[in-house]
């Protein structure tokens, strides 16, 4: 039975579904594909810090030093970024400060879940711009789609189809937008990206006061358990989304792991070329078999295979993906890249898969 | 024991893997690249109990190619269940490795010649016992110019570069690359202790049909290579 009060203060809540990590095989999270997490783990340094924090947990995190060194690498003023606790609690802070009953907002279709669930919960009125057919956000109708006041967010490179927006096309967004609209540009993966599609959205927020640029340390820095995120924007945006922050929302241990994953560039550049090279292993493997795919740019591939004949190969491999459906791409299966064994493991769960009479684990 | 992925129990009996007289299915050979021809192969075997084994042997990888290994099944050791196979493929050539690191001991700087695995693996175990010991770990130069040993070498902080202090240290090469079960033994208590160290190492991973597509040009681009037969 519904709780009344929920059903009293909630009804614009009511068809909302809660958020799906993924799954993790039986016996740990070794051969977990499902969550796009780090394939090597924390930098040598991250590990040091947070040692060495042990005896510090007892006093209250300052983010002080964290954002001091986190605008010095950005090369931005330190007024104009903000940690949080993760890029998911920006999502809400960002939905709490910019959207109201009034407030369309434009998300793709698929949606990144979190920026629709923060949406809806401020009671904003959701639009849902369907990618194009090759995955990629349709930028120039999620701009038409903006209206006065709007907040238009977008996921570059895009989860969960990994293709990364065309630079070009970002800049004439922005241009397009009323300029009272707030565009919010999600660059988790943005270390995963070619060169070519990693602009200095960064510097951008000097041209355009309605920009926020969000991103995070779980994926290239491997700090998905401690939650470390950030925004880049004008100086004004980030002092009002610090006026509404939780106070020490970001803890002793991310804040010191913030700083040392910053002075260890080398581990995540390492993690960020093995990346890149298995997905294209991966991807030339995919039209080998005449398997369709999006061409990502992130560190998962969503693959164009249903997720109900490939799980128990993947199983028995030790290993999980996620579920197309999950993520509003059925028939669809999202695998995250992850080390080079584990990669051998799925190109042979693929191939079994393919030809359920091959033997289980064969060579291909 | 059991290995951390299940995976490799339930296909142990594949008929199309080279076959190791008396201990049974070879599931992952480490190869070090030496940059000419196919190199060498550590292997990790599975036995008919279920235990995993490291074997001391370092084989030509034309012989897993055809299929034609032979090893001799006492001169190896029992794996520990909480390490991967794949990660153990390191173990025997790091149990050479961990000699030579010895001989490296109060060096503040050292200059590889290359970084292929032997070279990756000295630097990982010195980085390994500096921060064990809270000493400060050598500064560690190398010229290298392919991405992924590049890559590894700056993600273990070595400096990339040809303008390196002195002395000179040549990387052991693979073939010299021999130890006794002791030291294997030591090895593997070291990478299933801290196996994130090593992690980084293993640069690429493939089976046996892409290795064979791939020639021996594909070793020489990695650090360490994993081979699932």
């Amino acid at each position: 039975m519904t709780n009344p009060l929920v059903q009293a203060y909630r009804t614009h809540l009511h068809d909302l579904t809660p958020y799906q990590p993924g799954t993790a095989p039986p016996g740990g999270t070794t051969g977990r594909l499902s969550s796009n997490e780090s394939s090597l783990g924390p930098a040598p340094a991250v590990r040091r810090a947070i040692r060495h924090i042990a005896d510090q947990v007892h006093r209250y995190p300052s983010q002080h030093e964290a954002r001091q060194t986190l605008a010095e690498h950005l090369q931005v003023p330190v007024s104009c970024v903000m940690l949080t606790n993760g890029s998911d609690e920006l999502c809400y802070l960002i939905a709490a400060l910019a959207v109201d009953q009034a407030t369309t907002v434009v998300v793709p279709d698929p949606p990144y879940r979190i920026d629709e669930i923060a949406s809806r919960l401020e009671r904003g009125s959701v639009t849902r711009v369907p990618v194009r057919p090759d995955g990629s956000l349709d930028l120039r109708a999620m701009a038409a789609a903006a209206t006065p006041g709007s907040v238009v967010w977008i996921p570059t490179p895009h989860n969960p189809t990994g293709v990364a927006a065309c630079p070009r096309e970002l800049e004439d967004l922005l241009d397009a937008v009323p300029k009272d609209a707030l565009v919010v540009i999600d660059e988790a993966y943005r270390g995963f990206c070619d060169e070519s599609l990693r602009p200095p959205t960064s510097q951008w927020v000097r041209q355009h006061g309605n920009l926020v640029v969000q991103r995070t340390f779980s994926k290239d820095y491997a700090l998905a358990g401690l939650r470390a995120g950030y925004a880049v924007a004008a100086a004004e945006t980030i002092q009002a989304l610090d006026a509404i922050r939780p106070p020490f929302d970001l803890n002793v241990a991310a804040c010191a792991a913030v700083v040392a994953a910053l002075s260890e560039p080398g581990w995540r550049d390492h993690e960020a070329l093995l990346i890149r090279r298995e997905r294209a292993v991966l991807q030339r493997f995919l039209d080998d078999h005449h398997i369709g795919h999006y061409a990502s740019q992130a560190n998962f591939v969503a693959i164009n295979f249903d997720h109900q004949r490939l799980a128990q190969p993947l199983a028995s491999m030790g290993l999980t993906a996620r579920a197309g459906e999950d993520l509003g791409l059925p028939g669809w299966t999202r695998v995250s890249i992850g080390t080079p064994q584990q990669m051998v493991l799925l190109r042979l769960a693929l191939n079994e898969a393919i030809t359920p009479s091959a033997s289980p684990g064969a060579p291909t | 024991m059991r290995n951390t992925i299940p995976a490799f129990e339930m296909d142990a009996h594949s008929g199309t893997a080279p076959t190791v007289r008396g201990v049974g299915i070879i599931r992952w050979a480490c190869v070090a690249a030496p940059g000419r021809g196919w190199g060498h192969a550590s292997l990790v075997a599975r036995d008919a109990e279920g235990c995993w084994r490291a074997i001391l042997d370092q084989l030509p990888v034309e012989q897993l190619l055809t299929g034609a290994v032979q090893v001799d099944p006492a001169a190896s050791v029992l794996l520990p269940g909480r390490l991967d196979p794949a990660l153990a493929t390191l173990c025997v050539p790091l149990a050479a490795a961990l000699a030579h690191a010895d001989t490296l001991k109060g060096r503040q700087s050292l200059r590889f010649k290359r970084y292929d695995l032997a070279a990756a693996l000295v630097h990982a175990d010195l980085l390994r016992r500096a921060n064990a010991s809270s000493l400060l770990a050598p500064r560690v130069c190398v010229p290298e110019e392919g991405p992924l040993r590049v890559s590894t070498a700056r993600a273990l902080g070595a400096h990339v570069e040809d303008t390196a202090p002195q002395p000179t240290i040549e990387s052991a090469p693979a073939s010299a690359m021999m130890a006794g079960l002791a030291e294997v033994r030591a090895a593997v208590d070291i990478v299933a202790a801290q196996p994130w160290w090593f992690q980084p190492l293993v640069t690429g991973a493939m089976t046996l049909d892409e290795l064979r597509a791939g020639g021996p040009s594909v070793l020489a681009e990695h650090v360490g290579v994993v081979v699932a037969a």
